[in-house]
């Protein structure tokens, strides 16, 4: 399947309904980077109605991977103690 | 020619306002804003977003209640929160802090009447065990077996601690509401896991090592047999609901968005979340479930809520020309 991406913020509830929840098929990302189908006019419809900004993949992938860098960064920091409670996050890559 | 009244076997209503009841598929004329509506179901369930978390972005946090009246407590920022959060089926608000904080822990019980027992801190883990008023948090018994990673079912006067740790444990427990009492062991140690049901009536599913994370286990109160298997096998996944209509969503590895809901024999899977993701917590039911928190990679984390309804229905308004 053909993908294309957009940047929303998340609102809460309402921002994605039931019905475009079913038909359109989301896949959510660090940064409110949104994966929709390509050529869907649900989906369309779903980024006009929240004032989405379609993004290339390339332009997506840049924002999810500045948002794992500063959560690996983050993570980095942490005393030696938590780093053995936790997992370093790890790259995301876009299909 | 087909029409509506004959594949319906009425004609569209003309209605002042959006009826109470209807079945899929069915459309109406709303008279107060001059549009024709239709009721569109979705028989194996959808998830909606849902009012984001407030307060700290986290996981491993830990879940109870009802998609309408839901509670948030604990979980990873890192390190550890105390932080409580009430959901009223739009909103999240503040309520009282834990005692102890931490993560990795298990919840049980309603909004006004939690349960918070185990959790970190590693290796060991934690034994303290906290009730929830609707308000404030205070010491119950402790656990038998200080654990983390453990999963949990029931109220808070009947509460279910099993599983946990790492390396895995089979150990369970049952509360009273005021202390633990040994119960009979999981067949399958496992941490990581997901827990649905009562204290009489569990449900164990999912969890670590590789090998078991699809595994079920039904718990009667007093002995655990084997389910149904997940269709995705997986761990720190959330869990709602029953034993004979119980709910699997999210997970790892890979980080899924994948729901399942299982009838006392089987799992099928249904609509997935809208953001995939682990180490959540989840509250409901099978029909009305709650999904919050977690992390979209390990250490990503969300203050994301989403709904499931099974079966989902929107109104949508048809555009005529």
């Amino acid at each position: 399947m053909a993908y294309k991406y957009c940047v929303a913020e998340n609102w809460g509830k309402g921002f994605i309904d039931h019905s475009e929840s079913a038909t359109i098929g989301f896949a959510g990302f660090p940064g409110n980077v949104w994966r929709i189908p390509a050529n869907n006019k649900a989906a369309n419809l779903w980024v006009f109605k929240v004032a989405g900004s379609f993004k290339t993949k390339e332009e997506a992938q840049a924002i999810v991977d500045a948002e794992v860098a500063t959560a690996q960064a983050n993570w980095d920091a942490l005393p030696e103690e938590q780093k053995a409670d936790s997992t370093r996050p790890t790259n995301i890559v876009l299909e | 020619m087909s029409t509506y009244r004959g594949i319906q076997g009425f004609s569209v209503q003309n209605l002042t306002a959006d009826p109470s009841v209807a079945v899929d598929g069915q459309l109406w004329y709303n008279n107060a804003t001059y549009a024709f509506k239709i009721l569109n179901e979705f028989a194996t369930g959808a998830w909606s977003t849902g009012g984001n978390l407030v307060g700290t972005a986290k996981s491993e946090l830990a879940g109870a209640g009802t998609q309408t009246a839901g509670l948030a407590f604990g979980g990873s920022i890192p390190p550890h929160t105390n932080e409580t959060e009430e959901y009223d089926g739009s909103t999240w608000t503040a309520g009282g802090n834990l005692g102890t904080a931490r993560s990795q822990h298990a919840g049980a019980g309603t909004q006004t009447a939690g349960l918070a027992f185990g959790g970190n801190p590693p290796p060991t883990g934690s034994n303290v065990t906290e009730e929830y008023d609707g308000s404030t948090w205070s010491p119950g018994g402790n656990l038998g077996t200080a654990r983390r990673n453990l999963a949990g079912a029931g109220i808070q006067t009947a509460g279910l601690a099993f599983g946990g740790n790492d390396p895995a444990i089979n150990a369970t427990e049952e509360y009273d509401g005021t202390s633990w009492t040994a119960g009979g062991n999981l067949g399958t140690a496992r941490f990581r896991l997901a827990g649905a049901g009562t204290q009489t009536a569990g449900l164990a599913f999912g969890g670590d090592p590789p090998s078991d994370q699809a595994k079920t286990e039904e718990y009667d109160g007093s002995a655990w047999t084997t389910g149904g298997n997940l269709n995705t096998a997986r761990e720190f996944l959330a869990g709602a609901g029953t034993q004979t209509a119980g709910l699997a969503f999210g997970g790892t590895p890979p980080t899924t968005a994948a729901t399942e809901k299982y009838d006392g024999t089987s799992w099928t899977t249904v609509g997935s979340m809208n953001t995939a993701r682990q180490r959540l917590a989840g509250a409901g039911i099978q029909t009305t479930a709650l999904g919050f928190g977690g992390s979209t990679d390990p250490s990503t984390r969300t203050t994301a809520t989403e709904e499931f309804n099974s079966p989902g229905f929107t109104i949508n308004t048809l555009t005529t020309t």
